[in-house]
């Protein structure tokens, strides 16, 4: 449990944020992060540095978790309930998370032109500029080459520098 | 380290009470055993409608494979998907993405998406597992267990792929014989990180199988297996759609 709980420190907020601003539910949200630590405590030894970093390993456990979660209706909120005791955010942390989701979106809409990105680019972008991710690590999440991913961010990049230069409030 | 919010503390919290799961690799060979035990039992409580060899034949009426690629990024018409529906019987394929959706007829047999001849269309459709095809000539494939694992790693290694997704891509090649495709779905559910997800289980054309899950690093795999007769009815894979 211990190197869980210092993974959980390290990087718990970094997930909830990543959670958040793909799902745009706090519920959601927070059961996905349990799944994603749940999955971690009861596989001991999973994490295989050779492969990338812990931040990349566990935002990729949380990409496979929001995945599939459309086909484990029955599964949803089974992790809420075995870590947080609920199915259900309490009033105080339904608040909390709301106010990260208002945050995402708050975020996402000032990068301006995000939504004429390929969505390859635009989720690559995203978790390099909002979920403060390496291009080797965000690349590893999203299951390409790091070369691949540093060649999308830069036409992303260049993409959307005209619009910053027009004076949008697209912040690249 | 970061300081932890009010909620973030009570989910480490609980986190801290949770017991590990005790490890449920035997689970998919029970229920495999047990699905076994239960086609027994109505095979000998009630005669058989089919000859023996029937149950041996590849995939349920209609024999369409259907192959689906999911990304994570949702569009405006909701979750980008790339499809392909085979249908080995009428040698039709199907493409369709969000942008496109065609079928092509009298596809030669057999039919393999990246197999030299193949109209255009579908290499650009073809996911990166299917680069595992440049390396493997299924005909030239071991025919014992050792052997074919110590292939599909080989294999692996090479294209920089997990067992599990060379495993499904061959599997979802045509004209695999009965036995070949017992020992490629043995291999395949004694994968480490392949897990059962549910069981019986539904594909896209309402075909009863058995759900299974992979871990396959970032990436997400599913794929759903008539356990009768070996054959794979469908293929989940989250993955990012080159643009």
């Amino acid at each position: 449990m211990e190197d869980t709980e210092a993974l959980y420190r390290d990087h718990v907020h970094a997930l909830l944020g990543y959670a958040v601003r793909r799902l745009g539910d706090p519920t959601e949200a927070a059961d996905v992060v349990a799944a994603v630590f749940l999955a971690v405590l009861e596989r001991p030894g999973g994490f295989d540095p050779s492969r990338g970093t812990a931040r990349s390993w566990l935002f990729g456990i949380a990409a496979h978790v929001i995945a599939s979660r459309g086909r484990r209706r029955g599964a949803e909120y089974r992790a809420l309930q075995r870590v947080y005791g609920r199915r259900t955010l309490a009033a105080d942390d339904l608040a909390e998370l709301e106010a990260r989701v208002d945050a995402a979106n708050a975020a996402t809409a000032v990068l301006a032109g995000l939504d004429d990105l390929p969505p390859a680019e635009r989720e690559l972008f995203l978790l390099v500029s909002l979920d403060e991710l390496t291009p080797a690590e965000a690349a590893a999440v999203l299951g390409i080459t790091p070369s691949a991913a540093r060649m999308r961010l830069a036409r992303a990049r260049r993409k959307l520098a005209p619009l910053a230069e027009k004076g949008s409030p697209c912040q690249t | 380290m970061p300081d932890l919010t009010p909620f973030e503390e009570r989910m480490l919290a609980g986190l801290r009470r949770v017991e590990p799961a005790r490890r449920r690799r035997w689970l998919p060979v029970a229920l495999t055993a047990a699905a076994a035990a239960g086609l027994l039992v109505l095979t000998v409580v009630r005669p058989p409608v089919q000859s023996p060899t029937d149950v041996r034949e590849a995939s349920a009426p209609p024999a369409i494979r259907h192959l689906r690629w999911l990304s994570p990024h949702a569009t405006a018409a909701g979750p980008w998907a790339e499809e392909v529906w085979i249908d080995d019987v009428h040698h039709t394929v199907r493409l369709k993405s969000p942008d496109f959706d065609r079928t092509f007829a009298d596809v030669p047999e057999p039919i393999a998406l990246d197999r030299p001849g193949m109209p255009a269309e579908f290499a650009a459709m073809s996911p990166d597992v299917l680069a595992a095809d440049q390396h493997t000539i299924v005909a030239d494939l071991p025919r014992t267990a050792d052997a074919l694992g110590a292939a599909v790693e080989r294999v692996a290694k090479q294209t920089g792929r997990y067992d599990a997704e060379v495993l499904t891509d061959l599997l979802s090649k045509p004209g695999l014989g009965a036995d070949f495709r017992q020992l490629v779905v043995n291999l395949l559910l004694r994968t480490p990180g392949v897990g059962l997800l549910a069981a019986p289980a539904q594909d896209f054309s309402g075909r009863s199988g058995s759900d299974y899950t992979a871990d396959v690093g970032p990436g997400a795999l599913s794929f759903i297996i008539d356990m009768n007769t070996n054959t794979l009815l469908s293929m989940n894979k989250m993955t990012i759609v080159n643009q």
